[in-house]
């Protein structure tokens, strides 16, 4: 195999890294807001059960995830069920990370909202704001500000976490490079993956801190 | 019947009585000074008026309407829209460091727009404008930033519009703040410690302000430890001791305390200020 062709192969696996990545933050972003809202709601048991979910899903490793969400439900039903569809393997996968990051997510934002001060919340009610125009107003964009940071490690970290779905043998670029290596006994296409990774991070953090410069007119 | 009265006003966090049964009157223009040592009840009692937190017992009337009575059960947009009546001076400022200094002012009457506009635009309403809803928030919006404008200018702020409260000297965002709070036009405007976080200097540019908006006839209750301009801005000074009004007078009072509590209390304020002008002279 020479480099073009390789890299051809390479390519389509990583498409299928983009899409998962992408599709991970479209669902986990606005999902984390949920799980914020869980565990930080007054209905106890609501909140209690939401920390415990969080705190099961951020403690254990995201590979061993995968494979709960993949093997677990064929086990409950008595048929494998991922295994069955045609793109299974990846909506497994998706729903794993969606839910893993999803409560990373939730935690950033939950610190980012108790960081607004108590002068904010009530500045706002004095000068007779509802808590809706309150949140939206005076306490989200602080909010956002704050999360540009941590969010965005949580990103990169994201891109090179993709690679993990190959576990439950989604075929993204690592998987493909596998191929490579045990059809045509090349190890190089293995390493030349990790560049794909590299560059894409690249792009990522250059698009983060553009954001971050934006936020930056004004102090907390 | 005076403007402003708070009548046996009440509050307690636990066990702790803070706010001991309150009885207060003020009359339309004039400008009242709560003073007394830390740990009175002084912010509590403001916060209780601005239903920052509500008071157990008692009622605040203003211009004749009761605005909260503690037997009464309000609803959040009640209390909403009768917590107008008053506007409230923290001392660490809270503007929203994320909008310029104007906006910080006109941002609160924005957004009272939509639900007048509900109101005003709603079919069936005799008084219902002419023209169309978008035309008329347009007006609205433009005469908010207009008022704001204003406001800024009577707080000396005019060049500062544009500027994000970090870019200000703690005095600058304290008048701000003071524009801010009069955007909603507070029938009684209230000042905690506004000046307690700034130097001598900054301190005087604030106090400047407020005595300007007491020739402008604004009714107005602060919490001051600024003993002098109490004596020569105030109508009227309450001494606030263990969440009661120990004493209540004019200027007179502090030069002829009745009780040991006010008597100390001054001689400890005179000597934290002899002491503070004599680190501000050896700077
Ligand atoms: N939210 C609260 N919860 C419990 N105790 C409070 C609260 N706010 C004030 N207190 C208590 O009320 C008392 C009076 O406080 P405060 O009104 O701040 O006095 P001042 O403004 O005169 O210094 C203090 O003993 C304080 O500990
Ligand atoms: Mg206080």
């Amino acid at each position: 195999m020479n480099f073009s062709q390789v890299t051809l192969q390479l390519l389509q696996g990583f498409g299928v890294t983009c899409l998962l990545f992408i599709l991970t933050l479209v669902f986990s972003l606005p999902l984390g807001l949920l799980v914020c809202a869980g565990s930080r709601t007054r209905f106890k048991p609501l909140r209690y059960l939401t920390r415990a979910f969080v705190w099961v899903i951020r403690g254990t490793p995201l590979m061993l995830q995968l494979f709960v969400v993949f093997y677990v439900p064929g086990m409950v039903f008595d048929a494998p069920i991922f295994a069955n569809l045609s793109n299974g393997r990846f909506v497994a996968a998706l729903i794993a990370f969606v839910i893993n990051y999803a409560c990373y997510f939730s935690e950033i934002y939950r610190g980012g909202i108790e960081s607004v001060s108590v002068g904010q919340y009530e500045a706002s009610a004095v000068l007779g704001m509802s808590k809706w125009q309150t949140f939206l107003h005076v306490v989200l964009p602080q909010v956002i500000k704050r999360i540009v940071p941590p969010i965005g490690n949580e990103i990169i970290t994201l891109v090179k976490d993709t690679s993990l779905a190959r576990v439950i043998a989604v075929f993204d670029i690592i998987m493909v490079a596998e191929n490579i290596l045990s059809l045509h006994a090349l190890i190089w296409p293995l390493f030349y993956a990790g560049v794909f990774f590299l560059l894409f991070n690249g792009l990522v953090t250059m698009l983060l801190r553009f954001a971050e410069r934006k936020l930056d007119y004004y102090k907390i | 019947m005076a403007y402003l009265e708070i009548k046996n006003l009440r509050k307690s966090f636990g066990d702790n009585e803070v706010l001991k049964g309150i009885d207060l009157t003020l009359e339309k223009g004039q400008v009242l000074a709560i003073i007394g040592a830390s740990g009175g009840g002084k912010t509590t009692l403001l916060r209780c008026v601005n239903f920052l937190t509500l008071a157990d017992e008692g009622s605040i009337t203003v211009d004749g309407k009761e605005i909260y009575s503690a037997a009464v059960k309000y609803t959040d947009k009640q209390l909403r829209q009768n917590r107008l009546q008053f506007g409230l001076v923290f001392q660490s400022y809270n503007l929203f460091p994320q909008y310029n200094i104007l906006k910080n002012v006109y941002l609160a009457k924005n957004l009272r727009l939509g639900a007048q506009a509900k109101e005003l635009f709603a079919k069936g309403n005799p008084h219902r404008p002419a023209c169309k809803k978008s035309d008329w928030l347009k007006k609205e919006r433009r005469q908010n930033v207009e008022e704001a404008r204003a406001l800024l200018a009577k707080v000396g702020l005019s060049d500062k519009e544009k500027a994000y409260p970090c870019e200000l000297s703690g005095g600058q965002c304290q008048r701000a703040a003071i524009a801010r709070a009069l955007s909603l036009s507070p029938a009684v405007l209230c000042f905690d410690e506004p000046t307690s976080a700034l130097d001598p200097q900054l301190t005087k540019e604030v106090l400047n302000v407020i005595r300007d908006l007491k020739a402008e006839g604004r009714t107005m209750i602060i919490v001051t430890h600024e003993m002098s301009f109490a004596r020569q801005s105030a109508d009227k000074i309450v001494y606030v001791e263990g969440g009661v009004i120990v004493e209540e007078g004019t200027a007179e009072m502090m030069q002829n305390p009745q009780t040991e509590g006010l008597r100390a209390f001054l001689s400890q304020e005179e000597e934290n200020e002899t002491r503070t002008a004599n680190t501000g002279e050896s700077k």
